[in-house]
């Protein structure tokens, strides 16, 4: 074991004599972690205005008056007229339809279509129709209490529905600004799972994605430049068996990993502690649940990169396809976006990457709360892979000439 | 005693090529043992299937007696390795280098800091020591890839040309770095294609081409097979057939290697002599653009084991 050691500490001291390293190690996650807090801030839609697009077919005054009242029930309308829809994409879309105005003063049947497109995310869609039945509603109440005369029959009869004077316009107005006497929270109850989001949802992606860029980039580049060197050939004439030498090389990976891992549990819970930017984080009071978590992520992520490293036959291609890998396993597993709001065949896919499963139990920890119930079956999985990539890396590394 | 070394039929294929072909040698003690050969020769498989690199195809290796199938690691314990190509951590200084590799062989604290120290100054990379090797030129490389092997000190240091691609002042410092260790009872194999070096540093040498030993002994008995005298060598216009039957006529002169237009002929001492032979070739009627005399040296062995030049 001591051997082994000897290995890997000499392997980590190689890493960090690569300044680059010790600038992706130490700053640049840091950075990403900060900047994605901040534009991700806000967290859920209970916060936050929802996107709509609204098609105003109507043109009109009581248009525009149920328009406000959107507003007001915390909506971020985006306006368009009927021949603007036709060639502008939209995520959800209210219709307002023609003669809406003319109608609601009538006292007759009006329809607005609400419609959503598939790729839109599920959470976001329930709030939306919650708030548009509220706003549907305080705009009603706010016509009840504007009382504006029904137009007599004859002039109905007639076609003629009298516009509003200006007097009149600004009552209704003044009544949709105000606050809805009685609101409804949405939110899923009991086993539902709210999807992560803001700074909940970025800090634990980018510790996941930078344990496996860092030591994926780093150390593919490290063990391709070794093999090519002849070092690793050298070391294999020593009295290191290729099995002590292999798992020199693990122990190494793994470490950095589990170093970077801290790193930015660190950086997490101090941005979340200082506020800075207005983020609000923490790892929460089952913290250590993590650091145990960390360590088969780590592991997983070092077989994965002795992988690589057997693979690669230059360095250049161990900068640039490693960080593709990277990559990938980030955006598969949920490091960037929740995978809740990935497709779902997209999100089986995930499943198959190991960053998925450490996102998982990060979520578990952080968003619920969980201890040791929300790391376990993640961490088995996670050694799993770390048995399968190092088995298959030991193969494919050519330790000998 | 057990030799140091003894490698007995030992053959390396790879496909349908026989890079080594059941070469057997043993190296003794205190021994500097030489491996001849030009590029391709088989030089570096024989080192790699040596030190536990290479499995061999068939054949044994073993080292103070104990074989490297049998038991690696006490055979790799006793063996130091100059790979033919610098294999060093090129991010690292002189002395990190060093510190790493005498640790991987258990030096620890004091001992291994006073062994490195020793090491540099013997290498003469003492000034440059703590400063990254990639800063080094090809030459101090060459020092350190060789002080690596060093480091622990090893009965037996398998050295791969470890004198290519220096300049002749780098390659001395070199040479004399392996007599001294030498002196202080260690054995060496060394593998060169440079015939000075083999003449001048080996006690014994193989000469080795296609995977075979063509010729074992030392310089003095190499040269011998040859036989005493001189050599002559004539460039003209001339059959090979020609010469080799005017040659036959002169008593004493034994062709050595002859082709087209060219030939290299031995006149053995106590015989009739250079002038006589030469008399005896113009009046067969042939004649030379130029004509050289010489004493044999290892090359002409070469040439005539293989018919070709050493060098390419
Ligand atoms: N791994 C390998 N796979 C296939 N062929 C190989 C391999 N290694 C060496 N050879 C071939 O075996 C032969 C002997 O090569 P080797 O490297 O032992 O020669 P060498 O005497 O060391 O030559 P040099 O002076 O150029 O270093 C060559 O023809 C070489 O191409
Ligand atoms: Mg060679």
């Amino acid at each position: 074991m001591r051997r082994i050691l000897h290995l890997a500490l000499h392997d980590s001291r190689l890493f960090l004599t690569a300044r680059e390293n010790f600038f992706f190690m130490f700053i640049m996650p840091v950075l990403f972690m900060l900047f994605f807090s901040v534009v991700l801030r806000g967290g859920g839609p209970a916060d936050v205005r929802i996107s709509l697009q609204v098609v105003d077919g109507d043109g009109g005054f009581l248009g525009e008056a149920f328009i406000a009242q959107l507003e007001t029930g915390k909506f971020d309308v985006q306006r368009l007229t009927p021949a603007q829809a036709d060639t502008t994409g939209y995520i959800r879309r209210l219709v307002i339809p023609e003669g809406f105005g003319a109608d609601v003063l009538a006292r007759r049947k009006t329809e607005l279509a609400f419609t959503k497109k598939s790729d839109s995310s599920v959470e976001y869609d329930a709030a939306a129709e919650v708030r548009l039945r509220q706003v549907q509603a305080s705009f009603l109440g706010a016509l009840i209490l504007w009382n504006r005369a029904a137009p007599d029959s004859a002039a109905l009869a007639a076609g003629i529905v009298p516009e509003p004077d200006e007097q009149e316009k600004a009552a209704l107005l003044a009544l949709i600004a105000e606050p809805p006497t009685v609101t409804v929270e949405q939110s899923f109850a009991g086993q539902g799972r709210p999807v992560p989001s803001g700074a909940g949802q970025s800090v634990p992606g980018m510790l996941a994605m930078f344990v496996v860029m860092i030591v994926a980039i780093g150390g593919s580049e490290t063990l391709t430049r070794e093999k090519l060197s002849g070092t690793l050939a050298r070391l294999a004439t020593t009295t290191f068996s290729r099995g002590e030498i292999i798992a020199g090389k693990l122990l190494h990976l793994g470490m950095v990993g589990f170093v970077q891992a801290l790193v930015l549990m660190a950086a997490g819970q101090a941005i979340g502690a200082i506020g800075l930017f207005g983020i609000d984080f923490t790892w929460g009071p089952r913290f250590w649940a993590i650091i145990l978590l960390i360590i088969p992520y780590s592991f997983s992520v070092a077989g994965l990169t002795l992988l690589l490293g057997g693979l690669f036959r230059t360095t250049q291609q161990a900068e640039s396809l490693a960080w593709l890998v990277g990559m990938v396993f980030a955006a598969m597993g949920g490091c960037w976006w929740p995978a809740e709001i990935m497709p779902t065949a997209a999100r089986i896919a995930g499943a198959f990457f190991p960053t998925y499963w450490a996102m998982d139990a990060l979520h578990g920890v952080v968003t619920f709360g969980r201890g040791l119930g929300a790391i376990a079956l993640p961490s088995v999985i996670l050694v799993l892979y770390g048995v399968i990539f190092s088995w298959l890396g030991s193969r494919t590394m050519k330790v000998k000439g | 005693m057990a030799p140091v070394l003894e490698v007995r039929a030992l053959r390396k294929v790879f496909g349908d090529l026989t890079a080594v072909d059941g070469i057997s040698f043993t190296v003794n003690e205190g021994e500097i043992y030489g491996f001849l050969g030009p590029n391709g020769a088989g030089k570096t498989t024989s080192i790699s299937m040596i030190c536990g690199l290479l499995d061999p195809t068939e054949g044994e290796v073993l080292v103070q007696g104990i074989g490297i199938r049998e038991n690696p690691r006490e055979v790799k314990r006793r063996l130091g390795v100059v790979p033919q190509e610098v294999a060093v951590y090129e991010e690292l200084s002189a002395r990190q280098n060093l510190d790493f590799w005498g640790g991987i062989f258990g030096l620890r604290g004091g001992i291994l800091k006073k062994r490195v120290a020793e090491l540099l100054e013997q290498v003469g990379l003492e000034d440059r020591a703590d400063e990254p090797v990639k800063n080094f030129s090809g030459g101090m490389k060459r020092r350190l890839n060789l002080a690596m092997g060093l480091v622990h000190d090893p009965q037996l240091i398998l050295l791969d040309e470890p004198t290519v691609g220096i300049d002749p002042q780098a390659r001395h410092k070199i040479l004399d770095i392996v007599k001294e260790v030498v002196a202080q009872g260690r054995t060496v194999l060394y593998t060169t294609h440079y015939l000075e070096e083999a003449e001048d540093l080996c006690d014994r040498l193989a000469v080795i081409d296609h995977g075979r030993i063509l010729a074992e002994g030392t310089v003095d008995g190499l040269k011998a097979q040859l036989g005493e005298g001189s050599l002559l060598t004539v460039q003209g216009q001339f059959t090979a057939a020609s010469l080799t039957a005017a040659a036959a006529r002169v008593e004493g002169l034994q062709p050595v290697e002859i082709a087209d237009g060219r030939g290299m002929l031995m006149v053995g001492n106590g015989g009739p002599g250079v002038s006589h032979s030469l008399e005896g070739l113009f009046s067969a009627g042939l004649t030379f653009d130029d004509i050289n005399i010489k004493e044999p040296n290892l090359e002409d062995l070469f040439l005539k084991l293989t018919g070709r030049e050493l060098r390419d």
